[in-house]
């Protein structure tokens, strides 16, 4: 215990040997502190040792124990008492108990791991793990990144082969009409010449249609929309009125329409998709189609209700994709209202649900649950 | 007086030290300087009206110990543990689920807590908690959000560990 110190074994057992408790400063040469209790240290004699020395504290079995066992001690290496204005001095602390005098001797000594280049080896082989840490952190940033564009180009891959899959059906249809209108005017078929040209007009309204909802789409992406104050009862009745619709088609407005602060042209474009969709797959002369609202704190949600032919279950989610549509409805529209309003949706955190009515009856049963604050997706 | 010895645990540069420092000596330092070994503070906690004074000899460990910590003296004889993580570093997170098992191993009955700190750098962790490691989405053991650059709950989780150490005679 002394090898750091001034002392050797012959001065402490004769310390020992006198009644005396030793404590031992290497840096100040050694401190003895007699059994009357004049302690030039503070230690005072006969209070338990971990009543006096904080690095102590809870040893007392520990330091109990060492009196079965004398040859082994307590070492605790670098302690210091933490002090608010100055630095404190780190110490290594070692207790023996020794055997023949039945005290306690307790080394304090400077620590070894105290001095410039113990501290500087250690600092630097800390900061170097902490850059490593980072430096992975870092990593594992980038190819969570890596990951979200692969995603990105492989949903824009298939965008891609979907839009000229789709752009190029009316326009393979117009060839046809044309070559149709050429046949019947060989022919001096007036009657087929105008049926052409009806056809041929009707793939050009569709192929414009599908241009202008591919822009629409596409500028989704633009996420600067600002919000604004809307009344969103007056926004559905003016949707509605905008709509053509078939004389025997109702649209009924039901439930709570609040005044939001929101982006109205994404709302107005959830709602108008939401119901020229009801409207114009509608495969009845006559039907009613139900717009309810509820609000809660967090979103307000949008149910669409209609008696139409309802959407297959095996067909729910795929008709959010982009162009995509039932079989026998090739005409009804671009294919990308749905698909609209569940990329609107997604940027802004909130969902669509579609089903079938909870009445059992025929129809289907859409409900938006529209975020009132928006989050970033 | 009743004298506590309560262990600091938790990774490297999880905030230990400014827990630490924040809470005996109410102050804050940007600059980082790793704990070599062991720091004891001293810190005194407002006794209830008629309740003993009670003491916390904070021992603020090297975050390099990691597991080998429980095998040493310093841990030996104490009384609570409070458990750090860095809510910045997600590493630190899975360390400080792992400390709380391996305290609750080495020490059964005694009080432990985590602590998520770092709470004021909120640009760099997500708001929602579904990011963090299972056990620490509904712990069995008390978790608070602290910033000891702010001090947000930090005397408040010594506070609650003494509480408790008083009500439970540990």
């Amino acid at each position: 215990m002394a090898d750091r110190g001034a002392n050797d074994d012959g001065t402490l057992k004769a310390l020992v040997s006198a009644g005396l408790i030793a404590v031992v400063r290497a840096d100040v040469g050694l401190s003895v502190i007699d059994t009357a209790g004049e302690a030039a240290s503070g230690i005072v004699p006969r209070r338990p040792l971990c009543d006096q020395i904080p690095a102590l504290t809870g040893l007392d079995d520990q330091l109990e124990s060492l009196k079965a066992y004398p040859g082994r001690r307590i070492e605790m290496a670098n302690v210091s008492l933490a002090a608010r204005d100055e630095v404190p001095a780190r110490q290594d602390i070692s207790v023996i108990f020794d055997h023949s005098a039945r005290l306690f001797i307790t080394a304090i000594m400077p620590s070894l791991a105290n001095d410039a280049l113990s501290i500087e080896r250690e600092q630097s082989l800390r900061q170097r793990y902490l850059l490593e840490t980072q430096i992975a952190d870092q990593t594992r940033a980038v190819m969570a990144a890596n990951e979200a564009l692969n995603n990105i180009n492989a949903d824009l891959l298939d965008f891609t082969r979907i839009v000229s899959h789709d752009l190029k059906a009316p326009m393979r249809a117009m060839r046809y009409f044309a070559d149709d209108i050429e046949q019947a005017i060989e022919n001096s078929d007036t009657a087929g010449q105008l049926a052409a040209i009806d056809d041929l007009r009707f793939q050009t309204t569709r192929l414009s249609l599908l241009v202008s909802d591919l822009l629409a789409y596409t500028r989704l992406d633009d996420k600067s929309e600002a919000e604004a104050e809307v009344d969103t009862r007056r926004l559905i009745d003016l949707v509605i009125a905008s709509l053509p619709r078939p004389d025997g088609i109702d649209v009924r407005v039901k439930g709570n329409w609040p005044q939001l602060t929101t982006t109205a042209t994404l709302l107005d474009l959830v709602l108008r998709n939401l119901i020229d969709n009801a409207i114009k797959h509608h495969d009845l002369d006559v039907g009613a189609i139900d717009v309810l609202s509820d609000v809660s704190e967090e979103a307000m949600q949008l149910v669409v209700t209609d008696d139409g032919p309802g959407i297959p279950a095996k067909h729910r989610s795929s008709v959010l994709a982009p162009f995509a549509k039932l079989s026998g409805d090739r005409d009804a529209g671009s294919g990308l209202g749905l698909a609209m309003i569940d990329k609107i949706l997604k940027t802004r955190g909130g969902a669509i649900e579609i089903g079938p009515r909870l009445d059992g009856r025929r129809g289907a049963r859409i409900v938006v649950t529209w975020p009132l604050t928006m989050q970033s997706k | 007086m009743i004298v506590r010895k309560l262990m600091l645990l938790g990774d490297m540069a999880v905030g230990k030290t400014s827990i630490a420092n924040r809470l005996a000596f109410d102050r804050f330092g940007e600059s980082y300087k790793s704990t070599i070994g062991t720091d004891i503070y001293v810190y005194d906690v407002d006794p209830p009206p008629g309740g003993k004074p009670f003491q916390f000899l904070i021992w603020d460990t090297d975050g390099n110990f990691e597991d080998a910590m429980f095998r040493s003296h310093y841990m030996r004889g104490a009384h609570a543990a409070i458990i750090v993580g860095d809510l910045t570093r997600r590493a630190t997170l899975e360390s400080q689920l792992r400390l709380t098992q391996k305290f609750s191993e080495a020490l059964p009955g005694r009080y432990f807590a985590a602590v998520l700190n770092k709470n004021d750098l909120t640009d760099q962790f997500p708001p929602e908690d579904d990011w963090l490691p299972d056990g620490l989405r509904e712990p069995y053991f008390p978790l608070l959000r602290t910033s000891a650059k702010s001090g947000l709950n930090i005397q408040r989780t010594f506070e609650e560990a003494a509480q408790t150490i008083v009500r439970r005679h540990l």
